[in-house]
């Protein structure tokens, strides 16, 4: 890292605890949330009381011999993994002619592609609905699968962008120079060097997916509800202790997800969200 | 670097290739390649998108009749109207907290600097519906807070606290901090940082120096990130729904209700055009302020 030459003046005292202070409290008032509800988890009261007056594993058992719960993991995992593979192809497809093509409509383009990021899912899904009626698709994964893609694909369009802007054209010209057609220049010059970015990218999207509710609301029926799709349907009617230990649990695998993009980030890839 | 076979390097096989202008223009490829993408978007994102904002004109009967029945009664202008206040509120909230957290994390290094990263990407990568879930519990009447409260002798009983306008702010700005720190932090970060020190050695304060020269600098990022927290608050659906009462409702509640409860979808998709009009004035003033900041500063 180039941090060691940065030039940086030492604070006074007074301004140094001062934001210590406010560093500390903004994050209490990031985590204080997510804690509460890991406590919660373990209650083993039928209502919500803080702080709960023992431990229990009830919830949990209760979760793993739910056929709803599993379900909806499950179809979540069918939803995810589809929008991943189909937003990475599509995502790096947009980003090589975003950064790379020299064409006049190369910037419209750009801004079609990262327009999906900017337009509130509800719009997203007031217009997908009927259209998935037109075509018959209401109810079925491929409906939901698809516009999940719309909101994901921005993803890996932006960490890929700006993967491949961070390094010159120039090697890929230099192995077209030599020989090499565009396929061969892509497979061993510009995906080696764009790969973290696009696990970044492709990871953003999966969680993309499967933390979107607003359009599962619209597109999905009982057999194909995601997770949070059923986490809201439970929040309707009560505040019981079963859904802190499902969002115990999703907590957990999103920070485990989370810790690839950190790490490959000191590989150099960037999520550029002003890109 | 390793070439297949059939393209060995040597010097006879190259000029054999066609000219520089293939090798230079790769036009064909990325037409080819920008295909896909572009058919996609325009058959789930262009289309939805006209279909809306054809079907808030179409029906009930064609012309601006659901505009007008929106302007004239009804909850439709206020809740517009409350939902610019509130994202503007969390968007002024989430600047000032995400400033000095980003200058902090500017200055930190290494392993700390890593640290303080999974920091903010851990609240950002986790479930928004998790995270109002988590606020739901801590506003309730039974809940930690007022528990909190009452046990310090601030309120003598425990008072409401979901279904205001207050869980409503907070719970968003809790979702949304993340997402103005990231930009703020990258354009700290690729600050240059002799400019400071130059002002120093002209003899400003540091207080000058700050506000003089690393303010201004930092205002891209700054401007991206509130850009980017206020239109996505504009369509903030989860976290109004399970905090906000009747009263503290915002657009993209009311349009999930038009559409689903009342099956008035005409209406929803009026709003949702009224909702997505908004947005797109917003982002378009935003990149002209940008682009004369840039000229300016050019």
């Amino acid at each position: 890292m180039a941090d060691a030459d940065r030039v940086q003046r030492p604070l006074s005292p007074s301004v140094r605890y001062a934001l210590a202070a406010l560093t500390a409290l903004i994050f209490i008032f990031l985590f204080m949330p997510l804690v509460i509800v890991i406590i919660l988890s373990f209650s083993p009261l039928t209502y919500l009381a803080f702080p709960p007056p023992g431990f229990s594993w009830r919830w949990y058992q209760s979760l793993a011999s739910s056929q709803e719960w599993l379900h909806a993991l499950w179809s979540s995992f069918k939803v995810g993994i589809p929008v991943a593979m189909l937003s990475a192809a599509l995502g790096i497809c947009s980003a090589l002619v975003a950064a790379r093509a020299q064409v006049f409509w190369r910037a419209g383009f750009a801004a079609l592609v990262a327009a999906p990021m900017m337009v509130p899912h509800i719009i997203l899904a007031i217009g997908i609905y009927p259209l998935m009626v037109d075509v018959r698709l209401t109810g079925t994964f491929a409906a939901i699968v698809l516009a999940h893609t719309v909101i994901a694909m921005p993803f890996v369009f932006i960490t890929v962008r700006s993967s491949l802007q961070g390094y010159s054209p120039s090697l890929e010209l230099a192995a077209m120079t030599l020989g090499a057609t565009w396929w061969v220049s892509f497979r061993r010059v510009t995906l080696p060097m764009i790969l973290p970015g696009v696990v970044v990218g492709t990871v953003f999207a999966f969680t993309a997916s499967f933390d979107e509710l607003m359009l599962s609301l619209f597109l999905t029926t009982p057999e194909t509800n995601t997770l949070p799709r059923v986490i809201w349907a439970h929040l309707a009617y009560q505040v019981s202790p079963d859904v802190a230990a499902v969002a115990t649990l999703v907590l957990l695998f999103s920070c485990a997800l989370m810790a690839m993009p950190i790490a490959l980030r000191r590989r150099g890839a960037k999520l550029e969200l002003n890109g | 670097m390793s070439l297949t076979a059939g393209q060995t390097a040597s010097p006879d096989t190259l000029p054999a290739r066609p000219g520089p202008v293939r090798v230079w223009s790769q036009r064909p490829v990325y037409v080819l390649l920008a295909t896909g993408p572009a058919l996609f978007l325009a058959a789930l994102f262009l289309l939805p998108l006209a279909h809306v904002v054809v079907k808030g004109f179409a029906a009930p009967a064609s012309g601006p009749g659901n505009y007008t029945r929106i302007v004239t009664g009804g909850p439709y202008l206020p809740v517009m109207l409350g939902t610019l206040e509130t994202a503007l509120m969390v968007t002024a909230v989430c600047l000032v907290l995400a400033y000095p957290l980003a200058f902090v994390g500017s200055r930190l290094q290494g392993r700390l600097y890593t640290v303080f990263m999974a920091l903010i990407l851990i609240p950002l990568f986790t479930s928004v519906v998790v995270r109002s879930y988590a606020w739901m519990v801590l506003f309730q009447r039974s809940g930690p807070i007022n528990q909190t409260l009452v046990t310090l002798g601030f309120i003598e009983s425990p008072i409401r606290l979901l279904q205001t306008p207050f869980a409503v702010t907070v719970g968003m700005v809790h979702v949304l901090l993340p997402m103005m720190v990231l930009p703020i932090l990258t354009s700290m970060r690729s600050l240059d940082g002799t400019l400071l020190q130059a002002g120093e050695i002209m003899g400003a304060s540091p207080a000058r120096v700050f506000v003089r020269i690393f303010v201004p600098m930092t205002l891209p990022g700054a401007s991206a990130g509130i850009i980017l927290v206020f239109i996505s608050a504009l369509g903030f659906f989860v976290t109004p729904a399970l905090l906000g009462g009747a009263r503290s409702t915002m657009i993209a509640v009311l349009i999930e209700q038009q559409a689903v409860d009342l099956l008035n979808w005409p209406m929803a998709s009026a709003l949702a055009t009224m909702l997505l009009v908004t947005a797109v004035l917003i982002y378009m003033g935003y990149s002209r302020l940008t682009r004369r900041f840039n000229e300016m500063r050019a």
